[in-house]
């Protein structure tokens, strides 16, 4: 029968996982980025098993069980560290994965779900929790069908139209903290004119109330620009290049490093994605950030020890006024370490 | 004669067969797939401000309303009134149809507010 064969194909498919990463998860982001048993998608509608890693800041539980509920169902579960983030998001039975080695859960956890496996139940209310709210008998919309609040969320209503009266709407959003293109424990907010941000703001969670869950950055300081790397390859969407870079990562050899450098930097390769992009007061662009961090790699492989700075996100959102927003996540993610450790500072923890 | 009749029963069957097919293979729908939390737009942990219509909002929606209950019905009244006369009253009775039918639209329109002046 087909609906059998399905699964048996898709029990050799690598896992499709969602990670939902908190502070200082870089170890268990590179180990799954490298295995070519893991795809790490862009997207919890495209993944299976949803893995929760790091040290989750308390002020984004809600945030984490969005996540969780936007798994498509039947979803599995897993965290990787200790088992305070189970009882924090009250989980109930997940699996806690080694951060060394938490694959072949991971592939037991897909396996199960192949099998008819139920899966984690979604968390979040079942039905829109706010209802329609028109000005209207009926509840529809308000001034001549144009206003409303449809499900309690408002129709942008511009107080003064363009002179053509075609003036497009200013969509306001706030991405984060989870958006596997921007730093851990960072949300963006921006208003939106077509794909063109003309409001930025890059808001750091707060983390007074504290974090739950273990952090393992990686060992050696090499890894961790290489790991950076990788991410950023991801964002622009070189899944095999990402994916060789964290393995350099891993074991950052330096003939390995050599070739990576080589790899990224032609044709086709990151240089291509990240060419005069993002290019802040200092006048560097993101190639000239990942650069640095293949230059620092190399140096800390070598036994040096340069460091990098920390950048402030709050001062970040002026210099992304104007980019478009595939543009401004490719930014973001050039200064992935200098903001997260920035972020992570009163922590006293690397990322 | 009997062969056209053939070719239209046997793509009936097929379509038969493929609909029966789908709706004995396919797998039950999970209905917490559906769960309102679920269908919220991906934006990594936030939740959306606007609506979803925010950029797609028709505001020509009210002109074409009023457009279609106006003007496009002169396009039926022209030719019904050349043939009018000749039909006589099962003509009168089709265009009363029509025009309850289009009443409506404009009933629906004038409670929107969609005729008053802004």
């Amino acid at each position: 029968m087909l609906t059998d064969l399905l699964p048996r194909l898709a029990r050799h498919a690598p896992v499709p996982v969602c990670l939902a990463r908190g502070l200082a998860a870089t170890g268990v982001t590179t180990r799954l980025r490298a295995d070519p048993d893991v795809r790490l998608v862009a997207s919890p509608r495209q993944a299976t098993v949803l893995v929760i890693a790091g040290a989750v800041p308390r002020a984004a539980r809600d945030a984490v069980l969005r996540v969780h509920d936007q798994v498509p169902a039947p979803r599995g579960v897993a965290v990787v560290g200790d088992q305070s983030l189970v009882e924090w998001l009250d989980l109930g039975d997940v699996p806690v994965l080694p951060a060394d080695d938490p694959v072949p859960g991971l592939r037991r956890l897909h396996e199960q779900l192949l099998a008819g496996a139920g899966g984690s139940p979604s968390r979040g209310p079942a039905d829109n929790p706010v209802e329609w709210s028109g000005v209207g008998p009926h509840g529809q919309g308000g001034e001549g069908m144009m206003g409303g609040k449809p499900y309690g969320r408002p129709m942008a209503m511009p107080p003064q139209e363009g002179r053509d009266g075609l003036a497009l709407d200013r969509l306001p959003l706030v991405f984060g903290p989870f958006l596997p293109a921007l730093p851990a424990a960072v949300q963006l907010e921006v208003g939106l004119q077509g794909d063109v941000l003309e409001e930025v703001r890059v808001v750091p969670l707060d983390l007074d109330a504290g974090v739950v869950g273990s952090s393992r950055p990686l060992s050696s300081a090499a890894g961790r620009y290489l790991a950076a790397v990788a991410e950023l390859c991801a964002v622009a969407g070189l899944d095999a290049l990402a994916c060789r870079a964290a393995r350099v990562a891993l074991d950052p050899a330096p003939e390995a490093l050599a070739d990576l450098r080589r790899r990224l930097r032609r044709r086709g390769g990151l240089r291509q994605a990240t060419d005069g992009v993002g290019r802040l007061p200092d006048g560097r662009d993101a190639t000239d950030r990942w650069h640095r961090w293949l230059d620092l790699a190399a140096a800390a492989a070598a036994g040096e020890h340069a460091g990098h700075d920390r950048v402030d996100p709050r001062e970040l959102g002026p210099a992304l006024v104007g980019l478009e927003l595939g543009h401004a996540l490719v930014t973001l993610s050039s200064l992935r370490l200098e903001l997260e450790d920035a972020v992570a500072a009163p922590l006293g923890a690397g990322a | 004669m009997l062969s056209a009749f053939a070719a239209v029963v046997t793509a009936a069957a097929v379509v038969a067969a493929t609909v029966a097919g789908i709706a004995v293979l396919r797998r039950q729908p999970d209905p917490s797939s559906a769960h309102w939390s679920t269908t919220l737009p991906v934006l990594g942990g936030s939740e959306p401000q606007v609506h979803a219509w925010n950029r797609f909002h028709a505001r020509y929606y009210p002109m074409t309303l009023v457009l279609v209950a106006f003007e496009m019905e002169m396009m039926f009244m022209y030719p019904w009134a050349v043939v009018f006369a000749e039909l006589g009253v099962k003509a009168l009775v089709e265009m009363g149809v029509f025009l309850a039918l289009l009443s409506l639209g404009v009933l629906y329109a004038w409670r929107e507010g969609a005729l008053r002046w802004q």
